[in-house]
């Protein structure tokens, strides 16, 4: 029993190291500005007064409507490893839009012109480092933003220099009106309306997201770029993203976001659906940093995702990267349906939680084509009293001859409180397919901590290097700033976790 | 959002079946305790509100029981079959036999039960049967129907040397729920060896239960071999509770059987323990096969090993599903959990789940899987040294499914195994 006092006092020392220093959650100031928020609740006549909102048009307004009638049959799934009390789906605004002077709400098109983004939203934007029109980061070079502040986008740059190549890179709602033969070939053909219960929700309300048209054989210079920023208090974001990568084609595509803290929660449940067709591939990354919550589990993000990419076609190759370090309750799983043959899906994640968090986050590879190959690589790391599961589902059919799946999740414990689960499912049915699997669960040696101190590495410097050595192998895959950005959220996510 | 997918009605088959086994002990001439009559009371409400497990429980969506449910198996009338075969199924190496044909111990080709080697005790409890009492629908359906207990106490200290081999045999259709109950004294050591095998084609629905406690400093090694005809279904769940320092090893061979689920529940209720548990797993036509573990790493400092090897021809499917469960204060754990298929046939299907769920952060956890075909270099190594394909094939399996029984210390009893288990390879090709 020695042995293990020494390793409390041994965390408490890390913990008092790294809580000096803390500077917590940076992203959680809160924009004051008119708003145009709904009444909280939902029913039918939430769903039109969105659609009118938006002027949609009739088709749109009846996905939503059948997706709501759907959604009303299902039950909250509670399936996965968090414990939440099911929501009070009524006590939440569905829709939510900064007010300025310039734009009358019911022009019908939410985007806002150049010059008209609000003051305060700019502002926000500014201090999250977040390219918005007008403001000083829009010219960077090597990036495209589209802003969007609780339900409706307000800017998104580069857009006509992207239309010089054909790119299309506006926001959801836009794309509805712009380009409805688009949006209606594409829209729930990989996330159906009835595919799960908040992806049904999201198609009945959707707010914003982004629309992404790759035309054939055109490689997209710069990163395309989305930031999510949730502001108002108990309302719910709920952002439409389709991504489409016609033949030949490539795109990187980013993804960030963040709210203010609060001590109340607030939901997000998205639906992002990406098609690859031939020859074309898809980098799809994501750094998710919602408010997580306090340390006694008041407020934060419930963040419901779902992902889905489907390789069309043959030689297509989709790729997700993942640092989830934000959100009081992520339940998350993007997925690669691999119909095309030789078709690529890659998986790489990087999921931390402390305090209270709690994640259940992995993926699904579906292998249907033949010769198709997968590869999935996950670490998690759990701290505090933080629960982190490991959810993946590897599935070889009949038809995917010579199909290849390589698995690795590798769970980091820091702390002797938390939790770090794998639940991988496998299911062959194909002989000529090989798939690998394999997990490891285990925590910082106190031998690695000893060989670094010996060589004068403070100790709070070995374990953030320990850590990001842990997660290497999927920082290595994300585009460089965002690498970086990555690296920095995890060690501030990481601060006051040790004990 | 009133509909709620967990109050749907028992469906009419379902409540047939259960009510069938139900009345199979109500002419039954024993007088039952009434703790005895309580936990069959408690055991058939479970069923018949929950009802019998469909591909839609998480428990058993790769476990079909269709095949199952269609026939409704009853107690043998006695009267036996044909015996003269029994002779080859059994092994050559010296061991204490009892032989049960349907259910009833065969007093004839058994040895004496008088003669047991010292130190251990078995009786066979027809009047106080061991029932447990418990969610899971099978073991609902062995409480419901269980006629004896197999109890078999070792001493402390007793190291028995020859093992205890219980054979099963069936020759007619009918259902067994012989429950087993071993209590392993204090640093005492046993082999215990369970055969089951059919003479004919005659179905069995066996549906086991077993309770090994393992006290402080013992040891007791279980070898399963179960080998019924493909009319079959084989179940059984066993509950294994390890005190201090005790070592578990297990072995599952399964051969036979249309339906087959086995399954090991192992409990750490003291430190310093350690768990062997393999298994191996033919299937080929149309056979269903699933091995399962679930290992309680509840204290600290214990260990567990797992090795399960599956090979699937034809349109068989195996079913892997392990966990490794690691309570908040089990520091210094180390579980390795290891599952390696070969599939033979396009047809043939695998699934796996093996979890780890760990609150304890000293720990070594791992889990490895893998599933494919026969390697096409191997095949072909093989070849060019003048070895026929088909050989080649058989040799590589062979080499691929007889791993796990390299933890096994009795050369006779590996064997015998490995002898089993090539004939059922060989009879595939």
């Amino acid at each position: 029993m020695s042995d293990r006092l020494e390793y409390n006092t041994e965390y408490e020392e890390i913990n008092e190291l790294l809580t000096s220093k803390s500077g917590g959650y940076k992203e959680g100031f809160f924009t004051k500005t008119k708003v145009n928020t709904f009444a909280k609740g939902l029913d039918e006549d939430v769903v039109r007064a969105i659609s009118s909102k938006k002027n949609e048009p009739q088709w749109m307004l009846d996905f939503r409507l059948k997706a709501y009638r759907h959604w009303i049959t299902l039950e909250e799934p509670h399936w996965a490893k968090l414990e939440y009390v099911p929501l009070d789906y009524q006590n939440f605004s569905y829709y939510s839009a900064p007010e300025c002077s310039a734009c009358s709400s019911d022009d019908g098109d939410s985007q806002l012109e150049i010059s008209e983004v609000d003051e305060e939203v700019a502002k926000a934007f500014a201090s999250l480092g977040v390219p918005v029109a007008g403001n000083a980061d829009a010219e960077k070079p090597n990036i495209a933003v589209d802003a969007i502040f609780d339900s409706v986008s307000v800017s998104t740059t580069k857009r006509e220099d992207l239309a010089e190549l054909g790119i299309i890179f506006c926001s959801f709602s836009e794309a509805v009106h712009e380009y409805p033969e688009l949006v209606q070939k594409y829209i729930g053909s990989v996330v159906r309306y009835d595919d799960n219960f908040f992806a049904s929700l999201n198609s009945a309300v959707a707010s914003d997201g982004t629309f992404v048209y790759i035309p054939e054989n055109v490689r997209c210079p710069i990163d395309l770029s989305t930031y999510f920023r949730i502001n108002e208090a108990k309302t719910g974001q709920f952002e439409r993203t389709i991504v489409i990568a016609d033949k030949g084609s490539y795109v990187s595509y980013l993804e960030g976001c963040s709210a203010p803290a609060r001590d109340a929660y607030q939901l997000h449940a998205a639906v992002v659906e990406v098609i690859v067709l031939d020859d074309a591939e898809v980098k799809y990354s994501t750094v998710q940093n919602w408010y997580p919550g306090d340390k006694d589990n008041e407020g934060g993000i419930l963040n419901f995702v779902t992902k889905r990419g489907i390789c069309k076609g043959k030689n297509s190759k989709m790729s997700w990267t993942q640092a989830e370090t934000g959100s009081a309750i992520t339940w998350k799983y993007p997925s690669c349906i691999l119909f095309g043959d030789n078709s690529i899906g890659e998986f790489y994640s990087v999921a931390l939680t402390n305090n209270r968090q709690q994640a259940d986050t992995g993926t699904k590879m579906i292998h249907i084509g033949k010769n198709t190959s997968s590869t999935i690589i996950s670490k998690g790391l759990s701290a505090g009293v933080s629960q982190n599961t490991y959810r993946g589902m590897v599935k070889i059919l009949p038809t995917a001859e010579n199909a290849r799946n390589f698995t690795q999740c590798d769970s980091m414990l820091i702390g002797d409180k938390c939790g770090a689960h794998t639940f991988p499912y496998i299911e062959v049915e194909n002989s000529t397919a090989t798939m690998e699997h394999e997990a490891t669960t285990s925590r910082i040696g106190d031998d690695q901590l000893f060989y670094c101190k010996q060589r004068g590495i403070g100790e709070e410097d070995a374990i953030s290097m320990i850590v990001n050595g842990f997660c290497k192998d999927v920082f290595k895959e994300l585009p460089l700033e965002f690498a970086q950005e990555a690296e920095e959220l995890l060690a501030i996510s990481l601060e006051g976790s040790v004990g | 959002m009133s509909k709620s997918k967990h109050n749907i009605a028992v469906s009419v088959e379902d409540t047939v079946i259960i009510s069938h086994y139900a009345s199979l002990l109500a002419n039954n001439d024993i007088v039952e305790s009434i703790a005895t009559e309580q936990l069959r009371q408690q055991a058939k409400q479970s069923l018949l509100t929950k009802g019998l497990p469909t591909k839609k429980d998480e428990q058993w969506q790769y476990t079909a029981l269709d095949s199952w449910k269609k026939i409704l198996f009853d107690y043998s009338q006695g009267g036996g079959g044909n015996l003269q075969d029994l002779a080859s199924f059994l092994p050559s190496f010296a061991s204490f036999k009892l032989i049960f044909v349907d259910g009833v111990l065969n007093q004839k080709l058994s040895d004496n039960l008088t003669n047991l080697p010292k130190g251990c005790k078995v009786v066979i409890d027809d009047k106080n049967p061991r029932l447990p009492s418990s969610q899971e629908p099978f073991i609902n359906l062995f409480t419901l129907t269980c006629k004896q207990t197999i109890v078999i106490e070792v001493d402390a200290k007793a190291m028995l040397e020859l093992p205890l081999h219980l054979v099963q045999v069936t020759t007619q259709q009918s259902i067994e729920a012989t429950g087993l109950a071993i209590n392993v004294g204090e640093s005492a050591q046993c082999k215990i060896v369970q055969q089951l095998v059919s003479l004919n084609g005659q179905a069995k629905f066996h549906n086991g239960y077993a309770a090994i406690n393992i006290a402080k400093n013992a040891l007791c090694e279980q070898f399963v071999v179960q080998n019924l005809n493909k009319n079959s279904f084989y179940f059984n769940n066993q509950v294994i509770n390890q005190a201090e320092k005790s070592t578990f090893k297990s072995h599952y061979i399964n051969l036979g059987s249309a339906v087959a689920r086995h399954e090991n529940i192992v409990i750490f209720a003291g430190e310093y323990c350690e768990a062997y548990q393999s298994s191996v797993v033919l299937g080929n036509e149309t056979q269903v096969a699933d091995s399962r573990t679930v290992t309680n790493h509840n204290l600290p400092n214990c260990e567990s090993y797992q090795l399960h090897k599956f090979v699937l021809d034809d349109y068989a499917r195996g079913v892997f599903n392990g966990m490794i469960y690691v309570a908040p204060d089990a520091q210094k754990t180390n579980g390795n959990m290891d599952n390696r298929n070969l599939l033979l046939s396009n047809n043939a299907k695998m699934d796996t789940k093996p979890q780890l769920e760990i609150y304890a952060d000293d720990v070594l956890c791992s889990h490895g899987c893998t599933s494919g075909q026969i390697d096409k270099n191997q095949l072909f190594y093989c070849q060019s040294r003048g070895i026929r394909k088909a050989d080649a094939r058989a040799l590589i399996t062979r080499a691929f499914v007889l791993e796990p029984l390299d933890s096994i210390n009795n050369l006779e009893i590996k064997q015998w195994l490995a002898e089993l288990i090539k004939q059922k390879l060989d009879k595939e090709n």
